[in-house]
């Protein structure tokens, strides 16, 4: 009977479809909130304009953020009750898988005990922003405060599952910054991409920022007047060091969506790579722990398979 | 640099001051004596000569006439008058020592010994009997019993015996006498408090502290004096001594201000000898040297740039004789052997610099200062071992000597050096940039090896130590001692020393590349010519070799040397020497290459060779214009001078800067084409002004603007025949060349580049992915080694390309190895997986 043996095969299809469409439906989202604070004079007005369209523009363009889940505050916008209406928008719309990336550019300031970002009207603090982080369900939280004197906030800010990137070392860093150019150039085309991924980590981004200021001021001849920090799941401030931190290496700026084909057997080929990649990520999670030789056999061969794997793959889609 | 050591040469004695109650005349002594003070000596010692010859013979009014007539040079004259009351009056102590150091200075050991013997135990004035007694001995050979009144002197002090002021001089001197520097040194700052006046004292301060090499500090004191008695020839002359590696216009001020005061200054001709022979002016420092000997013909200081003249010029008969005159008044004469030593180093002779020092340190164990200069030219030949021993020495001794301190830390700071050898030299780089310099530094030095001795048909002795310092400071250590040396590089026979591309500030940008093929040329001619090639031809030829080498290296017509050229500045070849210690020294380097041009062109370069190889054989410059080109140098200077108006005639800056402005102007506003009209125009009228506001570079602009990029090509290309430092413009050629389809020569403009910014990993990237492109895949492997040693934050793609060029190298095993770097830090790295699969 023909009919009933097309409509088992469809189901099985439906049924592997809705399996691989599965994880999309359980797939984390990103939200971003950008507040550009008060700039002063019209050649920072010019500065963090760029800045902040920059952000939006590479977020969407090459990050792959949905432009509906991203929030901008700039200027005359960037109030108290505009930033506290934001963080509330963030809390419908967060689920806790989600991640949230929030950058601050403009000014900071340090009094020697706390930090306040130059927002319009009554600024905020260091603690301000901790306490409408600490409202939010996100699974993780990247900050990138690219003001003078950040280094001053990311004590208050630091916590469980939240990357804190701080232009300065500390408060007492108080002139213009210009970390957050060779931030933004880092995610623009992938510049950053230092293990070829396709996708810019947060540990990547900080990494290849931290280089360009210090050959800004090297090749200026200049004494360097920022030391860019990160503050990973609550780790104390550190610069670039040789171990990655864990949450920083394995949190990608770009947004996650799995990628799901039609062909069944292109799909499982894909699966397989993406196993691959993951045995090698827990090695290279594990490295530390093991002995070099062991660690060197172990990524080689994975390497080997997933090369393998690849051309498995190309061979099947020239076909 | 030059040192005196003061303890020889001082004729200094502090004023012996007593209360006025003790003075005759007491208004007209104490204005007399005022007089002299203040340095208006021609006054002070027509009163002074009238007070003595009516009896007032007390120490202050014999000794300000003393200082008086010495101070103007009246030598033969107080010489006279003092041996005649001497012996009218010879219980007149004050008389007596001033006798006798009148003799000391004009040579008469024997008669100084009879007047200071006298009055040794004089109450008022056997001190300095004794001090000036001390000094004609060592003077005469016999520094055990000098030493023995030094620790005499010592000695009563800490007894408590010499406690009035004016002893303090003599007990700094006797301090510094037996090498307590640093005692000697708080008794001058002991005297400075509490003798505030004592013009004498700042001057023998400031020849203590220049003995220490601290030549600021020196000057300090010396203008302490000054402000005392403006005119005092002694501290004018320190001034000369010690300003002159800094500030050279007032060094020559202050050395003709003295001359002016006292025109018959023994150590001012000694001065202008040691000067004279540093620029090779042989004639006019023996004239100077013979100025000393009329007035002391025992003068060993005067004998000793005798001899050091007699040296050069191999005249060895002269020499011999020389010496023997010297051993005959001084056995122990290390003062001599010090001063063969230091005109050797200023005159690039730095193995004989070492035997020479050798004997100085034999003669005298204590002899810090030869033995400094022995340890540091052990360093500049190669034998680091002993020089370093020799510097451990002096510092024991001597731990304030700034050379001894600054080559230590020098030595020791080489543990953060790599030590490389490749066929011909062994290289010392820091650790920190060896890995991205080797590759260049290598390969340059060796073209330079092989280029330059097949060219000059002559092998120099190796291995030849080059050494690049990224620190500027630790270069002018290791070429002079002290920091604050301007030049980029310097050759010493068998070693090259230079800045590294990153010593300098990002505004004081360099070209390496030239810099080293300027001092590998050295290398050839200083021992071609066994270092008798005089300082202008060997500049000249460095600088024409860097002509030779590459596009737009070396010096061109730019526009100080046009005013030199038009202002009829440039100097005969007899005096070219000496424009190179004075301000006039950037256009000599020009002008001496011009010279190497000319000559080329009209007689070929064997005739350089055969000039070369007659310094070699002693001939000085007149003879090899003479017997290599067949000229005079008087009809040298005329063709030369001839052809070097012909070349600046058509120019004229006035017009060049017109044509500039209008031309930015109009490509100010848009009007490309009127804008390339006169940029062309100037570019055309003056080729080589490649410096600041340059016509080349708008030209490059309004042809982009065009969109004419061949023609802008074209003016790149043109802009680096005399440009060697644009990197900017480097890289804009290359990005143009490729564009045009020219990989060749954009790879040709990047390598070019490498030469003025090694460091810059996006030049070594845009090169190695040419390199790639262009299959030249030793040279692409070159690129990304450098960019890992560089520390490129993509390693991934370096690791990657680095296996691309090996596997296209055929190097199956070292790209399967690199690739494998490349995945272990990005495995999903796509391209490198591809590769992994071929070379597995």
């Amino acid at each position: 009977m023909a009919p009933e043996k097309d409509e088992g095969a469809g189901v099985r299809l439906r049924i592997l479809i809705a399996i691989l469409l599965f994880p999309m439906l359980a797939h984390a989202e990103s939200s971003a909130l950008i507040i550009s604070g008060a700039p002063g004079d019209d050649e920072h007005v010019k500065k963090y304009t760029a800045w902040t369209e920059s952000t939006r523009l590479v977020l969407v363009g090459e990050m792959g953020f949905n432009p509906g889940r991203i929030m901008v505050l700039s200027g005359e916008k960037s109030t108290q009750a505009e930033i506290k209406d934001s963080f509330a928008k963030l809390k419908e719309q967060l689920k806790p898988a989600d991640t949230l990336l929030l950058v601050l550019i403009g000014h900071g300031s340090f009094d020697g005990e706390e930090y306040k970002f130059n927002n319009v009207g009554p600024d905020l603090s260091g603690s301000d922003f901790n306490k409408l982080l600490a409202t939010l369900n996100a699974g993780r939280i990247v900050v990138v405060n690219s003001t003078s004197s950040s280094g001053g906030a990311t004590e208050a800010m630091a916590g469980k599952n939240r990357m804190i990137i701080a232009a300065t070392k500390t408060g007492f860093e108080g002139n213009d910054t210009v970390f957050y150019e060779y931030f933004l150039n880092g995610l623009q085309k992938a510049a950053a991409d230092e293990n070829k991924d396709h996708k810019v980590s947060v540990w990547e981004a900080f990494k290849f920022a931290v280089d360009g200021v210090e050959r800004f001021y090297k090749d200026a001849g200049r004494i360097a007047t920022e030391h860019p920090q990160i503050s990973d799941n609550g780790a104390p401030m550190t610069g670039v060091v040789p171990q990655v931190p864990v949450l920083a290496g394995l949190t990608s700026l770009n947004v996650d969506r799995p990628v799901a084909v039609a062909d069944a057997k292109l799909q499982v080929l894909l699966n397989e790579q993406k196993e691959i990649q993951q045995k090698i990520e827990t090695l290279q999670i594990n490295k530390a722990s093991m002995l070099i030789e062991d660690f060197n056999k172990q990524i080689e061969d994975l390497i080997l398979q997933l090369a393998l794997k690849g051309q498995q793959i190309e061979e099947l889609k020239k076909k | 640099m030059k040192k005196s050591n003061a303890i020889l040469t001082l004729v200094i004695l502090p004023l012996v001051l007593f209360s006025d109650a003790a003075l005759g005349q007491q208004g007209t002594a104490a204005e007399a004596v005022s007089l002299a003070r203040k340095g208006e000596y021609a006054s002070a010692a027509t009163a002074l000569e009238r007070l003595v010859t009516a009896g007032t013979v007390t120490p202050a009014v014999v000794e300000s006439l003393y200082y008086s007539w010495i101070r103007k040079g009246e030598y033969v004259k107080a010489r006279d008058r003092f041996d005649a009351w001497a012996k009218a009056t010879p219980n007149a102590a004050p008389i007596r020592l001033a006798a006798a150091r009148v003799d000391h200075l004009t040579g008469k050991y024997a008669d100084a010994l009879t007047h200071l013997d006298a009055v040794q135990n004089n109450i008022d004035v056997g001190l300095a009997a004794r001090m000036e007694k001390a000094q004609v001995l060592i003077a005469t050979g016999k520094r055990s019993e000098a030493d023995v009144i030094y620790k005499k002197v010592i000695d009563d002090y800490q007894k408590g015996q010499l406690n009035r002021k004016q002893d303090q001089l003599f007990i700094a001197l006797a301090l510094w006498g037996t090498d307590n520097f640093f005692d000697a040194n708080e008794t001058f700052k002991l005297i400075k408090r509490t003798d505030p006046q004592n013009a004498e004292a700042f001057v023998a301060w400031g020849d203590l502290l220049a003995y220490s090499t601290a030549p600021d500090l020196a000057v300090e004191s010396y203008e302490d004096a000054l402000a005392i008695d403006p005119n005092m020839p002694e501290a004018l002359l320190g001034m000369a001594r010690n300003l002159e590696e800094d500030e050279e216009n007032s060094a020559e001020k202050a050395f003709k201000r003295a001359m002016e005061v006292n025109p018959n200054s023994i150590e001012g001709h000694l001065l202008d000898a040691s000067h004279q022979l540093e620029s090779e002016d042989y004639p006019a420092a023996t004239a100077a040297i013979n100025k000393v000997l009329a007035i002391n013909p025992q003068s060993t200081d005067a004998m000793g740039y005798l001899a050091a003249a007699h040296y050069v010029r191999g005249e060895t008969a002269e020499f011999n004789r020389t010496v023997q005159n010297v051993l005959a008044i001084n056995s122990q004469a290390n003062g001599l052997y010090y001063t063969l030593a230091d005109s050797c180093v200023s005159l690039r002779l730095y193995k004989q610099a070492v035997d020479f020092a050798r004997e100085a340190v034999r003669l005298n164990p204590r002899d810090w200062q030869s033995m400094s200069v022995l340890a540091v030219n052990l360093l500049r030949i190669g034998q680091e071992d002993e020089g370093k021993a020799m510097l451990e020495r002096v510092y024991a001794a001597d731990p304030y000597d700034r050379p001894t301190v600054n080559s230590l830390r020098l030595t020791d700071s080489w543990k953060d050096f790599d030590l490389l050898e490749t066929k011909h030299f062994k290289i010392k780089l820091s650790k920190k940039e060896s890995g991205a310099l080797k590759p260049y530094v290598t390969e340059l030095l060796e073209k330079a090896y092989t280029t330059l001795s097949a060219k000059y048909e002559f092998t120099p002795e190796g291995p030849i130590g080059f050494e690049m310092y990224p620190n500027h400071d630790d270069f002018a250590v290791r070429t002079l001692g002290l920091p604050g040396l301007g030049a980029l590089g310097v050759c010493f026979g068998k070693l090259v020393v230079m800045d590294s591309p990153t010593a300098r500030k990002p505004d004081e940008v360099f070209n390496w590349g030239s810099t080293l093929w300027h001092e590998f040329t050295h290398v050839i001619t200083l021992q071609m010519t066994d270092h008798k090639i005089p300082r202008w031809f060997s500049e000249g030829l460095s600088v024409y070799e860097e002509r030779k080498a590459y596009p737009g290296w070396g010096d061109d017509m730019n526009l100080r040397n046009l005013q030199a050229i038009k202002g009829k500045k440039l100097l005969p070849i007899a005096d070219l020497n000496k424009g190179f210690f004075d301000s006039r020294v950037l256009v000599s380097y020009y002008q001496a290459s011009l010279v190497a041009d000319y000559i080329e062109g009209k007689w070929g370069f064997p005739a350089i060779r055969k000039m070369l190889l007659l310094y070699k054989a002693g001939k000085g410059t007149a003879d090899v214009f003479k017997e290599g080109l067949n000229i005079s140098l008087e009809g040298f200077d005329a063709e030369f001078l001839k052809w070097v108006d012909a070349k600046a005639a058509a120019i004229s800056p006035e017009q060049y800067h017109k044509l500039f402005v209008d031309g930015q102007q109009a490509l100010d506003d848009g009007d490309a084409d009127k804008a390339i009209s006169s940029l062309k125009a100037a570019v055309a009228m003056y080729p080589e002004y490649s410096d600041d506001a340059n016509a080349y570079e708008p030209l490059i602009l309004s042809y982009m603007k065009k969109g004419d990029k061949p023609a802008a090509i074209d003016a790149l290309k043109k802009f680096l025949t005399y440009s060697e430092t644009s990197y900017r413009s480097y890289t804009l050629l290359s990005t143009l060349q490729e564009e045009s389809g020219d990989f060749a020569g954009a790879v040709k403009s990047m390598e070019a580049s490498m030469y003025v910014r090694p460091m810059d990993l996006s030049g070594h990237d845009k090169l190695g992915k040419l390199l790639l492109q262009q299959k030249q895949y030793p040279a692409a492997e070159r690129e990304y080694e450098v960019m890992l040693a560089l520390n490129t934050t993509d390693r991934a793609g370096a690791f990657f390309h680095l296996a691309e060029a090996f596997y296209g190298d055929g190097k199956k095993a070292e790209a399967y190895k690199n690739v494998m770097e490349s995945l272990k830090i990005a495995p999903s790295y796509d391209p490198a997986l591809a590769l992994l699969l071929k070379t597995k």
